[in-house]
């Protein structure tokens, strides 16, 4: 039996999330295979629906690279992203799906090692939850 | 690559005009150096001071503690160069009532204390409205304790002479700076300062602090120097005690030199004249400021919050910039680089003649706003408003889209706009996009 | 305007358990305002359920429409092809909407995607309170803009019970006592005395809805 290769879909804001996903790829740090970057203006701009139409169109896991509270360019746009993603773990609560697989993390923009780690750790714990059963 | 907005066309947004023409709010000497450097580059620059007369917080200074010049006399230059220049206009005992309007066509309404009022139209605005300053929480020492402020000028009126306190000759002087101006380094600069002005004079000085804040340009130096002279350094950890004595303020502390707390002796330190520092907080009028303005204010109740992202001049408006001590207390020579980098920011945006939105920016369709104001609540930047007709919401589309007239919907200014999306995201109508 | 928020999901995907179709119908007014039928909130509903029934083994397609209103016929009127290529119309309007569709379209099921709860105001940027409960007989001009057949729990007409207690209600702690804030209201106004007169029991089965439906009928305006 293959192992399952969950699929992340990561939103990255431009400010902190893209540039260190650039340091990632320049340093050639291991990546998860099943990865696609979405590049935002800021973490502002994510719709609650943009995260519940990832998993909806096949992702396993979500995850949402923003800056560090009070370092937003735009001043609140990380702020309003942590309410939205507060409201769809709600959603996703009752459709029956794992918090786990949405998620926020707070990046800098030299922060390309982190960012690897985390999306590896990402990997291990779908892997653990198995396939998202909702897409 | 603007996309087609509604109705198939292309709508890139057009570029607007600015005229050299700026708004100073604050005639301290931050504004006053902003607007005689615009001044010199050929704009129309107005100040507006809330006072009677130019100057500001800089009144209670009279040394700089990096050269040699009078402060007051400086100051005084600097005033009436600017209440010469021909394209400075100054309206004092003015305050900024209404602000509409956005980069380049602001409207600005000035309501002068005589009940005269001036609307303006200026490209840009700026703010360098100050702070206030009042000497630390009284303590026990009697008469004997002064502030910084008041040492300042104790010093100012005796240059000639020696220090002399209700007329009782001055001989030691302690400063004591408390721990309440937590990255606010104008306490030390002042004290290290004052303390080698004494010691000239012939005064035993003493520099009790929890913290010492040499992070200025040449600050070291000069507290190398402070102690080369013999100006007496204390750090601590509790509080000193004060206690007057007949003619005198006995400073008691603990000798931090010895490492094991329990052996610590208690130095007493006898004194003429205790200074203690002083705190800094907002101008009283800064809320309504903020308020008028639709500025963000910061945790302390300046004007905006430190923000790595951000270039410290910055607000979040587009065209509205901030230098000095409304921001963040700081020292003279520091309020002045600010000042200096409004003016390259300002000449930057204004010399062109003319701003083009180069971000994305969001647009909203009027056929399906539903007139809720998400938008105009959490738009960071303020640039967003409701199209009105006669100063009335209206709910309902004009029947030719796009022709020109007002729609009776949210409407973004495509100059004011950042281009983050936090409108597009939160629009419940999904009325907004963001164009790249 | 009206106010209303999202009925409990497990109610909604029980409902639609019969149905591999629906349309989901939003409005485009008062519940688009209140963050509870907008296009943003009927997408959001549609992608949940989708995910649900998928992951239940019983995928459903959801066709989304969002007129600007749902109460009156010729917006209904749109959806008419729409609800012709579906089983079902789940309707997060409020509950005039889903009347509407259910009287334009006799012959399809249309169910509520939320429970209408009242008529309030927008407090603050995602709070809305309860402002007025249509009693048909409006005492606003007693109670200092104030009104008490809405926000004070008993709807009491002359002065707070023996429960408002430092200006909150006793039946709900955190809700502000309605009558504290008429007479504090009319205290500043300098009206007062306009509270010494009495305001008589409601006629509620004349006036109200205890005599069944009301309806208003504009001879005038008829065509």
């Amino acid at each position: 039996m293959s192992i399952f290769d969950p699929k992340i879909v990561a939103f990255c804001c431009e400010q902190s999330g893209v540039p260190a996903a650039e340091m990632a790829k320049t340093l050639k740090l291991k990546m998860p295979d099943n990865l696609e970057l979405v590049p935002v203006p800021c973490s502002g701009r994510i719709e609650t629906l943009y995260l519940l139409k990832a998993l909806e169109s096949g992702a396993d896991g979500v995850v949402v690279f923003a800056c560090y509270e009070e370092n937003c360019r735009y001043l609140q746009g990380n702020i309003r992203l942590k309410g939205r993603v507060g409201y769809a773990k709600q959603i996703m609560a009752k459709i029956g799906l794992e918090s786990e697989r949405l998620e926020i993390f707070h990046v800098a923009t030299n922060s390309g090692v982190k960012f690897t780690e985390i999306l590896m750790q990402k990997v291990d714990q779908l892997r653990q939850l198995g396939p998202n059963p909702a897409k | 690559m603007y996309q087609t907005v509604y109705g198939g066309k292309y709508a890139a947004p057009a570029p607007i005009n600015l005229k050299p023409e700026v708004l100073i709010i604050g005639g301290g000497v931050v504004g006053i150096t902003i607007a005689r450097e615009l001044a010199r580059e050929g704009m129309q620059v107005v100040i507006a001071e809330n006072g009677e007369s130019l100057g500001g917080g800089i009144r209670h200074l009279h040394f700089f503690y990096d050269r040699h010049t009078d402060v007051q006399q400086w100051l005084d230059d600097m005033i009436a160069d600017v209440e010469s220049t021909g394209n400075i206009i100054v309206h004092k005992g003015a305050q900024l009532k209404r602000l509409d309007g956005h980069l380049g066509c602001f409207q600005a309404l000035i309501r002068t204390r005589d009940g005269g009022e001036t609307v303006l139209s200026p490209s840009v605005l700026v703010l360098a409205t100050g702070c206030i300053t009042r000497p630390s929480a009284a303590m026990n020492g009697g008469d004997r304790v002064i502030g910084l402020s008041e040492m300042e000028k104790l010093l100012a009126g005796s240059r000639d002479v020696s220090l002399a306190w209700k007329g009782q000759p001055v001989k030691t002087v302690t400063y004591l700076l408390d721990r309440t101006n937590d990255d606010i380094k104008i306490d030390t600069v002042n004290a290290v300062k004052q303390s080698l002005i004494l010691q000239e004079k012939g005064c035993r000085v003493a520099v009790v602090a929890g913290d010492l804040k040499v992070s200025a340009s040449g600050m070291e130096r000069l507290y190398r120097r402070a102690r080369e002279k013999g100006v007496l350094f204390f750090k601590y950890d509790e509080p000193p005690v004060l206690s007057p004595t007949d003619d005198r303020v006995s400073v008691e502390l603990q000798d931090m030199t010895i490492l094991r707390k329990e052996e610590r002796d208690t130095v007493s330190l006898l004194s003429d004249l205790v200074v203690t520092g002083e705190t800094f907080t907002a101008d009283p009028t800064a809320e309504e400021l903020c308020r008028v303005i639709k500025l963000r204010p910061g945790t302390s109740g300046m004007l905006m919050d430190d923000n790595p992202q951000f270039q410290r001049v910055l607000s979040n408006r587009r065209g509205i910039f901030l230098a000095g001590a409304c921001r963040f207390p700081q020292i003279v020579t520091e309020s002045l680089s600010e000042a200096h980098a409004v003016v390259q920011e300002v000449k930057a945006l204004l010399h062109p003649g003319a701003y083009t939105p180069a971000n994305p920016v969001a647009e909203v369709d009027p056929r399906k706003c539903a007139v809720c104001y998400t938008c105009v609540r959490l738009c960071p930047h303020a640039a967003i408003g409701m199209e009105k007709h006669g100063e009335r919401n209206v709910y309902a589309a004009p029947a030719v889209e796009n022709d020109g007239t007002l729609w009776g919907a949210a409407r973004i200014e495509p100059v004011a706009c950042f281009g983050c999306g936090i409108c597009a995201a939160e629009c419940p109508a999904r009325a907004i996009t963001l164009y790249q | 305007m009206i106010k209303a928020e999202q009925k409990p999901f497990e109610e909604i995907l029980e409902y639609l358990a019969p149905y591999g179709k629906i349309l989901l119908s939003g409005c485009g007014a008062c519940v688009t305002v209140c963050n509870a039928g907008g296009e943003k909130d009927g997408a959001l509903l549609a992608s949940a359920l989708r995910m649900a029934r998928r992951k239940m083994g019983k995928p459903i397609e959801i066709l989304e429409s969002t007129p600007a209103r749902q109460c009156e016929p010729e917006f209904a009127q749109e959806l008419t092809d729409t609800i012709g290529k579906v089983e079902a119309v789940l309707s997060v309007s409020c509950g005039v909407g889903v009347q509407t569709l259910a009287r334009y379209f006799p012959a399809t099921q249309i169910f509520p995607g939320v429970n209408t709860t009242f008529m309030g105001e927008t407090v603050a940027h995602g709070v809305w309170e309860e402002r007025c409960q249509a009693c048909g007989n409006c005492i606003l001009e007693k109670t200092a803009g104030i009104c008490p057949i809405a926000r004070c729990a008993k709807q009491l007409l002359n002065g707070p019970c023996g429960g408002s207690s430092k200006g909150k209600c006793e039946i709900k702690r955190e809700t502000d006592c309605a009558w504290q804030l008429i007479y504090d209201r009319s205290k500043s106004l300098g009206q007062l005395h306009r509270l010494s007169a009495i305001i008589p029991a409601k006629q509620w089965g004349v006036e109200s809805r205890d005599s069944g439906p009301r309806s208003i009928v504009r001879e005038d305006l008829k065509v």
